[in-house]
């Protein structure tokens, strides 16, 4: 069974394309949206999702949140007594997906289609599949998010359509893609991005523009406990923005509490410059499609930070109309995973319809230029695929020897769109030996493979020798093998994890733990009593008691903060 | 195989047929299994959609339809490659001017839209009337230029994402027939358009490279006309016109400076060399190479002198041996 995945910076979704629909997955606490984080019990247990959400205010060292931020990074983290990398903990995140899948579905779940921002470059993509195969998943395809969501939105469409605009701003990046369906034909036009942008950094503004007004807490500012209480009370912040102005930011920090308005004013004056940075890729992707904003048939939002309505508004003002709010923005990608998982299987409802993508970045190799007086100018970028093309695409350049009797010709590989190669992302590296000649006079075919996936190989070819020498772009940091691999999944595999059945209560503790923290008083006595309550019903081990118990302790902390949100 | 056969289609200029045919062929295959198939369909798509447009090519159109307000390249490439002879200018604002090639009225395409882009073209039409003026000898105004720039830019309507980028394209080429009355908002508008960084992108568009690049040698000429600037004096020195020959005294005190600028200058700001007198950069760099050319001739005879030590050591050493082993 082939299930699609969102895998998220804040939020995860997966979903199953069945019975000629695509369906969300709720998971073991009745959810179809699983926060991506990750936690360590005070049991030295791993907790996935909701429970290790709730304990990063509380427990900010035994907890990761937003790790899809460094994937493809050397960056270890550490929770508790585990090292992880960024790959391992979006496996054990992709693992609790897997298994809410098996369960709900009733069969194995071997492979996925999972999606990536469009924006990704080659080493969060490799690295993004490299956790899904430790999770035990074949990942039969990486799938640009917005395009994922304009598959979700565009299957139900019958008629041939002008292209759309996909708005795509998630918790940790930003993408824009433009799309045009005809004869049940799905084509992306364009897509640009910016991979580190999302309603993290929003949250971030908010936490510092409130930080402002205690100066108490200046000195401190950089505490990572107190940096994740503000960042927790700034979610909470933002959202109450969406329906009310001021909002209150408010939280307890050794004892003392916290609290100021925020009003929506202050927020968007604070928020300008992230604001600002929604423009280029909008433009870009307009540009390099050579459509016209009032061509475009619609907007469609996706993304939990597009319901901010600072966001909406500049979305209004740049295309000059209301975006369309047809789909919903934090499940459509994981419904266009599905669907696209459905095509995968050959799925006979999904006969009438094809997808084709674009690569949204220039991929070539660094040269040595000469000017007019003869100088030489070297890491100039020379482009072999360049931004939207349609993929899978092959291309070809032809370079020849700068200097005499070279020995060997070596390409640095990049992504980018800067002329000096220093600027762009560097890929790898490939060097191909040539015969004794004067300079000029060897030639080296440089070939370029991108797939479906988004994932680059490359082919040198000398054609005096005959001389041929493919490379799949070994990363700088060793790509492990599957021995490794194995290894790693076995390591996974080894860790104690929070029985999934009791994933519910952790939850529901978890939560009550953290509004201990946040509340004093009267209040906090209250949930004391309560987390006391609880933990007496959960030695009683009876499923009925524990189970209203819980039900009760949920209603007693949304009297007391609001409602959960995901 | 024609791309015409792997469309499955006969030689049309009916793009929509094209399309069509392609979605069918498209749909009757697994790229995922046959990428190489797919690419052929692709590349026969490309191409057949090319030659439709081919045959026919559609009449130019005197007011540019959106798209091609969006994109400037083609017109700007011609523009770019006019350029080279008003470098001068950098200095002398009033000298030579270029032949009034341009009427002021040739860049502004008449608006097509109607409201609130009116009261846009009217924004827009004061800040050219400031910038194409009867009197071209009369020194601009500069505040009233960045006035009516920071009028033009900052109003709301310019967060609509098409006016934004149908006005920048006529900035640059309203700012470009300017030069150099436009210098005084040039850099206002390079930074708000973020012209800077796309001109180290690999897909800039010329016009905006070259702007972008203008600036940047405004700012250096700025700093260099500062004159706590490390490279002031040589900078001046080499406004001049030349003396007959480089004395002793100006060799060994400006030597360094001079070489250093000009170094700089060739290597970031190549234009900037046409700020500086011709004749007098042409004789230090006479007199400059000559001293690189001294310099490599002493190491060469170093070496010959190397060698002959070395024989000499080698040819005693020989003979020490030869003494010792007899």
């Amino acid at each position: 069974m082939i299930v699609g995945i969102d895998l998220g910076t804040t939020n995860s979704a997966v979903a199953v394309w069945r019975d000629g629909e695509a369906t969300l997955i709720p998971n073991s606490i009745g959810d179809v949206l699983t926060p991506s984080a990750v936690g360590v019990s005070d049991e030295g247990a791993v907790l996935v999702g909701m429970a290790a959400r709730e304990r990063r205010a509380t427990h900010p060292a035994l907890t990761a949140t937003a790790f899809k931020r460094q994937i493809g990074t050397q960056q270890k983290l550490q929770i508790g007594q585990h090292l992880f990398s960024p790959e391992d903990l979006s496996a054990l995140v992709l693992r609790a997906l897997k298994a809410d899948a098996e369960e709900w579905l009733g069969e194995p779940v071997d492979s996925a289609v999972i999606t990536v921002p469009a924006y990704f470059n080659d080493r969060q993509r490799k690295a993004t599949r490299r956790a899904g195969e430790i999770a035990g998943l074949k990942v039969e395809r990486l799938l640009n998010e917005p395009t994922a969501a304009a598959l979700a939105h565009g299957i139900h469409e019958k008629e041939d359509k002008n292209p759309f605009l996909v708005f795509d701003l998630g918790g940790g990046t930003f993408d824009v893609s433009i799309v045009e369906i005809f004869e049940g034909i799905i084509e992306v036009r364009a897509s640009a991005g910016d991979n580190r942008l999302g309603g993290e950094d929003f949250n971030d503004v908010l936490a510092d523009l409130a930080l402002g007004q205690f100066p108490a807490l200046a000195g401190i500012a950089h505490d990572s406990r107190l940096r994740e209480m503000m960042r927790a009370a700034a979610e909470r912040c933002r959202r109450a923005l969406t329906t009310g102005d001021p909002a209150a930011f408010s939280f307890v920090w050794e004892g003392q509490p916290f609290e100021t308005a925020v009003t929506a004013a202050d927020f968007e004056a604070a928020a300008g410059p992230l604001v600002a940075r929604l423009r280029d890729p909008v433009l870009r992707s307009l540009r390099d499609s050579g459509v016209v904003s009032e061509t475009l048939s619609e907007v469609v939002l996706v993304g939990g930070a597009t319901r901010m309505p600072l966001v909406r508004r500049a979305v209004t003002r740049m295309f000059g109309r209301f975006p369309d709010a047809s789909v919903h923005p934090d499940h459509a990608v994981a419904l266009g995973a599905a669907v696209q998982a459905g095509l995968r299987a050959r799925d006979a409802a999904l006969n009438e319809i094809r997808l084709t993508d674009v690569c949204p970045f220039t991929l070539g190799v660094d040269t040595t230029e000469f000017d007019s007086n003869g100088r030489m100018h070297p890491d100039v970028f020379a482009p072999i695929i360049e931004r939207n093309t349609v993929i899978p695409a092959s291309r070809v350049h032809a370079f020849s020897t700068v200097h005499d009797n070279q020995k060997a010709v070596q390409f640095g590989i990049y992504q980018g769109e800067a002329r000096n190669v220093a600027s762009n992302v560097k890929l790898g590296t490939v060097s191909v030996p040539v015969p004794p000649r004067p300079a000029g006079r060897i030639h080296v075919d440089c070939r370029f493979s991108y797939d479906t996936s988004g994932l680059l190989e490359v082919d040198l070819t000398v054609p005096e020798t005959g001389m041929t020498k493919q490379l799949v772009i070994h990363d700088d940091e060793d790509a492990p093998d599957e021995a490794e691999l194995a290894a790693r999944r076995a390591a996974l595999a080894g860790l104690k994890v929070h029985p999934r059945d009791d994933a519910a209560n952790a939850a529901v503790l978890a939560r009550a733990a953290r509004c201990y923290e946040f509340f004093l008083g009267e209040r906090r006595d209250h949930i004391g009593q309560l987390i006391l309550a609880f933990e007496a019903a959960l030695e009683r081990q009876d499923p009925r008691d524990i189970a209203h118990v819980r039900r009760e302790v949920e209603e007693r902390l949304n009297a007391l903060e609001g409602e959960r949100f995901l | 195989m024609s791309n015409w056969a792997i469309l499955g289609l006969e030689p049309t200029g009916d793009t929509t047929a094209i399309r069509r045919a392609y979605a069918r062929k498209l749909k009757a295959m697994d790229v995922d299994a046959d990428p190489k198939g797919f690419m052929a369909l692709r590349s026969a798509l490309d191409l057949a959609v090319r030659q439709a447009s081919e045959p026919e090519p559609q009449p130019i159109e005197l007011t540019p339809g959106p798209a091609a307000a969006l994109d400037s390249s083609p017109a700007t490439d011609e523009i770019a490659e006019f350029w080279p002879s008003t470098a001068g200018e950098l200095v002398s604002p009033v000298a030579e001017r270029r032949p009034p090639a341009s009427e002021p009225a040739v860049p502004f395409p008449p608006a097509r839209t109607p409201k609130p882009v009116d009261d846009h073209e009217a924004r827009f039409d004061r800040l050219a009337a400031l910038l194409f003026v009867d009197d071209e000898t009369a020194p601009p105004d500069r505040c009233a230029l960045q006035e009516a720039l920071r009028a033009l830019l900052d109003h709301p309507d310019m967060e609509a994402i098409d006016l934004s980028a149908r006005t920048e394209a006529r900035l640059a080429e309203a700012i470009f027939h300017a030069v150099p009355r436009s210098d005084a908002i040039l850099p206002l508008v390079v930074e708000r358009f973020g012209w800077a960084p796309e001109s180290r992108a690999i897909h800039a568009r010329p016009l905006i490279v070259h702007l972008a690049r203008r600036a940047d040698d405004l700012a250096v000429l700025d700093q260099l006309s500062e004159p706590l600037h490390r490279w002031h004096a040589a900078f001046r020195l080499l406004q001049r016109p030349p003396p007959r020959r480089i004395g002793l005294r100006a060799w060994l005190g400006d030597a360094p400076q001079v070489a250093q600028l000009l170094a700089d200058i060739r290597a970031h700001n190549p234009d900037l060399i046409s700020a500086l007198d011709t004749r007098h950069v042409a004789l230090w760099d006479a007199r400059l190479g000559a001293r690189a050319e001294q310099v490599a001739k002493r190491s060469t005879s170093i070496s010959w002198y190397g060698y002959l030590i070395g024989g000499w050591i080698a040819l005693y050493a020989a003979h020490l041996t030869m003494s010792l082993s007899r």
